[in-house]
């Protein structure tokens, strides 16, 4: 069958690697000698690693201002932008540039903009009296640099958000307005029950993948500090493998960065799953 | 539940650069079932939104009661309005679907319930009304469309096309139901529909609507029986009317060489229109000579597709049988049920 190849990849690619990082994160492997076996003693001290606690709490921190932020911004457009036309697809394609650049040059461009020197960041927050300089040595500076910088990432939520709106009949909005219904009626009575599958969904993603798009903007941005307080999890992973050489460790936080990603998915799959089943018996 | 008149005076609407409606005038009474018929495109949809408030008009005032309300947004108006789409909710049941407004305007959930079961019981959905929308068939969903509509108190309902969508038999069904539930709940309702069949079946009085002027409003046996344009004769009736054109020849008509009873009038041309039932076939010398085209069994009526030397295409209406065609056919007109009209502006011409 024409599917072998695309198994073989997959299991080439992503199942091998996976069962063996779930393997290995029993071990103490430093690259060089034979790993050593310390089973489930490597997640106990995991548990005991005082960095682990601060880069996840980082990690879920951002995530959790980050994400409803992006979320809020694409719905919020979606909504001014529902009427088709030039300024809507203008509108879009700026929102879409941060999505479609390379992470690399999205994070670089905030290292000019938060910039302590030349920056524009830096010369409005002294306008303000704010220290502008000494933003990204704060930690509220930092964090609040990151989930920024992250949540402005929402140009492609916004197209699909775009899209879900537009798909809603018009017959609904201005039957709702002859009855009477507020324009905030009508976004609580007919956009939001009709999108939250979608948003759900949005959201969903973006939490599974949270651990991966933070870490190129904090990596370039903020690079942890000050003083590990804007250390993402994906970070500490990095620096245990490739600049410590604990690759047994490393394994160790990558298995429990995948646990806990499905344990937040659990919820929102249960969602999505109970909306798919709702959607498939009224056919 | 009182009625409430409905009152359109010199109303322009236009949409973009397109002027929809000029100057057009309408009253409907309180409780009043008024239909407007016309083709697509004759601006009877637009007519009906920009009395819903969701086209603005240009110029001319609203009435609804005693209340001008062209300045008003829809939701202040007092209208309730089915589409052709039935356009409920999907993620409400059929109860909130009916309820909605009324809890948008304030209504006591308790009181809302109460009313939306009265409402329900006129159009027999009561067992529905913990059902998705996505559980019924297209005719209750469009019950509860109108039931929805109706629940607008004091108020005007307003359907543009609401049986459009549905099979044959579900329309007539459902025609008999508009009927027992305008009975029952005596709003005033205007009916936009471009079928001529259910504007005869509904109208109290029917308006004929063609290019955004009205062009009579009438009883329906009054606009079948004596449409004051042609346009109207030829919308109203199915077959349509024949319209046959006739030649002035000093004081006396003529289609071709055939002298016809028509009255005087200031032109040289007149367009005179007969009724299918009306051209019958007939062994007389005046006769028609006509060729037979085609025979369409209706019935217990039948068509006859007739056409003349000259390329005139006539509809004759027969009681069917099953008797062998005569080898010369020829039809006359029965001229005392003949309408007689201008060519230049279809106005009706009276003896």
């Amino acid at each position: 069958m024409n599917l072998i190849p695309i198994v073989l990849a997959l299991a080439v690619l992503v199942f091998v690697p996976l069962l063996m990082t779930l393997g290995l994160s029993l071990f103490a492997y430093d690259g060089l000698s034979a790993p050593q076996w310390l089973g489930w003693d490597a997640y106990r001290r995991m548990l005991d690693d005082a960095m682990f606690v601060q880069t996840l709490r980082n990690s879920l921190l951002i995530a959790a201002l980050s994400i409803p932020l992006r979320l809020a911004l694409a719905l919020g457009f979606s909504l001014l932008l529902q009427r088709p036309g030039p300024a809507s697809r203008a509108a879009l394609l700026i929102g879409l540039l941060p999505v479609v650049v390379p992470a690399l040059a999205w994070a670089t461009a905030w290292l000019w903009l938060l910039n302590p020197h030349f920056g524009p960041v830096a010369s409005v927050l002294d306008a303000w009296r704010v220290n502008g300089a000494d933003w990204l040595l704060t930690v509220d500076g930092a964090r609040s640099s990151l989930v920024l910088i992250l949540g402005l990432l929402a140009g492609e939520m916004l197209l699909i958000l775009v899209v879900a709106r537009r798909q809603i009949p018009k017959q609904w909005y201005e039957l709702a307005s002859i009855e009477g219904v507020s324009r905030f009626g009508q976004f609580r009575l007919i956009s939001l029950p009709v999108m939250a599958p979608i948003i759900v969904l949005l959201a969903a993603r973006d939490f599974a993948m949270t651990f991966q798009t933070s870490f190129i903007p904090a990596q370039i941005v903020t690079k942890g500090g000050p003083q590990f307080m804007s250390t993402m999890l994906p970070q500490y992973v990095y620096e245990n493998s490739f600049e410590y050489l604990r690759f047994g460790y490393a394994a160790t936080l990558s298995s429990a960065m995948l646990g806990i990603t499905l344990l937040i998915l659990l919820p929102q799959a249960w969602f999505v799953w109970r909306w798919l089943k709702r959607s498939d018996s009224r056919r | 539940m009182s009625a409430t008149s409905l009152s359109l005076r010199n109303v322009t609407v236009s949409l973009g650069p397109t002027t929809i409606l000029e100057n057009f005038n309408l009253e409907v009474a309180a409780g009043e079932r008024l239909v407007l018929a016309g083709p697509s495109g004759s601006g009877k949809s637009t007519l009906l939104r920009a009395i819903a408030g969701l086209v603005p008009i240009r110029a001319g005032e609203i009435w609804i009661g005693d209340r001008p309300v062209h300045h008003l947004p829809p939701g202040k108006r007092a209208v309730g309005m089915v589409f052709q789409q039935p356009a409920l909710l999907p993620h409400r049941n059929v109860l909130d679907n009916l309820t909605f407004g009324l809890r948008a305007r304030g209504t006591a959930a308790g009181e809302a319930d109460r009313r939306a079961q009265d409402v329900a019981q006129w159009l027999e959905i009561t067992p529905l009304l913990r059902r998705s929308p996505r559980e019924l068939s297209g005719g209750e969903q469009q019950r509860v469309a109108l039931g929805r509509a109706l629940l607008r108190e004091g108020g005007v309902v307003l359907l543009d096309e609401p049986l459009s969508q549905l099979d044959a038999p579900l329309r007539a069904r459902l025609r008999a139901e508009l009927l027992r539930v305008h009975e029952l709940s005596q709003t005033t309702m205007v009916h936009v529909t471009h079928d001529q069949q259910e504007a005869m079946a509904l109208g109290d009085r029917i308006g004929i609507l063609e290019g955004g002027k009205l062009l009579q409003v009438s009883t329906p046996r009054d606009i079948y029986a004596q449409p004051q344009n042609a346009a109207v004769a030829r919308f109203i009736g199915s077959p349509g009317i024949n319209l046959i054109p006739l030649q002035a020849n000093g004081s006396q008509w003529f289609w071709t060489d055939r002298s016809v009873p028509a009255p005087s009038a200031q032109a040289s041309t007149l367009h005179m229109g007969i009724r299918p039932e009306h051209l019958k076939l007939s062994d007389d010398d005046n006769a028609w000579p006509v060729e037979l085209k085609r025979r369409e069994l209706l019935g217990e009526r039948e068509l006859w597709h007739l056409t003349t030397a000259d390329g005139l295409d006539l509809v004759a209406s027969q009681p069917a049988s099953s008797d062998a065609v005569p080898e010369v056919l020829r039809v006359l007109p029965a001229f005392e049920h003949a309408l007689y009209f201008n060519v230049a502006d279809g106005q009706r011409v009276i003896a």
